[in-house]
């Protein structure tokens, strides 16, 4: 699928002949390379969840985030470069406190989407800056009710039932599709991420993971929040016994 | 060398206040915080608002009661959400508690005197964290302390007497109530701004919970009353 773009791909400025931006893609590759991350909107809210690979043996648990409350109402999971995720977060928190001050309500996830988007795609735009080499899935839940968007590196952004970005994310999102979303509640759904996220761990190539995920719904009164530990616990048992079913057949 | 108040006109600064909260009265007892104001907003000598909310809860751990300039309130209970907001989006377990909430203030309070643009308020800042009580009171000069009592404006000369005679230890709730309801009976007597509509409020290691406004019982039939003029004869 790689192709060399040799020439044509040392600046974001510059188009291929086939009308490809190298830089872009080459950012999107640090997307896939890092863990993988997945959002579903279910019927009353919208679950993240990270699969956080630990460098070292030495990092304690619950330390790096990789989901980041935006808003009171919304949240974000990050996927690559760890340092462009962060700003990233920043400006977006930046970009929602300044809607509440001028238009005195929450940001609609829409809106705030597409500041995003636009901030992301800014930085393609000019040769003395580089793209961020990460994705976004930013979940919300507003007056129009939950609502799940991915922004990708070349600041395309999309509303989604279900997204994952990262190592596994072909694998996750053909998971995904297997659900019934539109039924599910967020309690269910929360379950459902972790067993996605823990089958698609690759043993072999990857060392130990942490589990990170959140959820914004009714249950959680359209705050957004990390799941509580008891969900958390009961998620993870149920992902790690249908993993022991799925190598048992 | 031209300094910001001449290059920032009269217009871009606090100079009297308009609308404006009369004395909010607080004291620490043996669950934390009780808190009293009435909901009156007097236009200079109009008792003009007669349901404003000067009693808001800060956080998780903390009690905001405010008297001056309402808009100036209504800024700083803006600062505060942001303030809050930020504070949980750091995800940590960790909360500002009163203590730190009463210096975040008194850090906007001082530095808005400091260039000549006040917030005309005189705040009382009270909470509970970790069994800790702490009860303090800011105003619009950054003049800050803490006490076991505390009141702003008038409630500084009418009711501190009280409390100071009256205050100790370990109050119970009723006693609380009790003792907040005589100083703001006294504030309904003799203070010329205050409406008879108060709210009580109470912050504990559980949270904050404000009661609803109520009126409380007056007496005017006392002698002194009949002749007010007796021994100032032409006078009112």
């Amino acid at each position: 699928m790689s192709s060399i773009g040799t020439g044509y791909d040392l600046s974001v400025t510059t188009f291929s002949p086939d009308g490809r931006v190298f830089q872009i893609e080459y950012a999107a590759k640090a997307v896939d390379n890092s863990g993988t991350v997945v959002g579903i909107k279910c019927k009353d809210g919208v679950v993240l969840g990270v699969e956080k690979l630990i460098a070292s043996k030495m990092m304690l648990p619950g330390s790096n985030l990789r989901i980041h409350s935006v808003h009171r109402h919304s949240g974000m999971a990050v996927a690559g470069l760890a340092a462009d995720g962060r700003q990233i977060v920043a400006r977006t928190r930046s970009e929602a406190t300044n809607y509440d001050s001028v238009y005195g309500e929450p940001i609609p996830v829409k809106e705030l989407a597409e500041r995003v988007a636009s901030y992301v795609h800014l930085c393609t735009l000019y040769w003395w800056l580089r793209p961020f080499g990460c994705g976004v899935i930013l979940g919300g839940y507003d007056r129009d009710g939950p609502q799940l968007y991915m922004v990708e590196p070349s600041g395309v952004s999309y509303r989604y039932f279900g997204a994952a970005i990262g190592k596994g994310r072909q694998a996750a999102k053909t998971e995904i599709e297997k659900l019934k979303l539109a039924d599910m509640t967020c309690r269910q759904g929360v379950i459902e991420v972790a067993k996605i996220i823990y089958g698609v761990h690759d043993e072999a190539k990857d060392k130990d993971f942490e589990l990170e995920m959140s959820w914004v719904c009714d249950e959680s009164n359209r705050q957004h929040q990390k799941v509580p530990d008891d969900l958390l616990e009961e998620a993870k048992a149920a992902a790690k016994a249908a993993l022991e079913e799925m190598d048992a057949d | 060398m031209a300094s910001n108040s001449d290059l920032v006109s009269d217009t871009q600064r606090t100079l009297y206040p308009y609308v404006t909260g009369t004395s909010v009265v607080a004291l620490k007892y043996k669950d934390g915080i009780l808190m009293a104001a009435d909901m009156g907003g007097s236009y200079g000598s109009t008792l003009r608002y007669k349901s404003i909310d000067r009693l808001k809860p800060i956080g998780k751990h903390s009690l905001l009661g405010a008297s001056g300039e309402i808009s100036d309130f209504q800024e700083i209970l803006h600062y505060l959400d942001e303030l809050i907001l930020y504070d949980n989006m750091w995800d940590d377990g960790n909360s500002l508690g009163p203590k730190e909430v009463h210096n975040y203030l008194t850090q906007v309070m001082y530095n808005r005197r400091n260039k000549f643009n006040p917030l005309w308020n005189a705040l009382v800042l009270g909470g509970v964290k970790n069994g800790q009580k702490y009860l303090g009171m800011v105003n619009m000069i950054g003049i800050n302390f803490e006490d076991n009592h505390v009141a702003t404006g008038l409630g500084n000369h009418l009711t501190r007497p009280i409390l100071r005679d009256e205050w100790h230890e370990n109050l119970t709730f009723e006693e609380g109530v009790k003792l907040l309801e005589k100083c703001m009976r006294v504030l309904l007597y003799r203070d010329r701004s205050a409406v008879n509509k108060i709210q009580i409020s109470k912050i504990t290691e559980e949270g904050a919970t404000l009661f609803p406004p109520y009126s409380l019982k007056t007496y005017w039939e006392f002698t002194a009353f009949k002749n007010p003029t007796v021994g100032a004869e032409g006078s009112w």
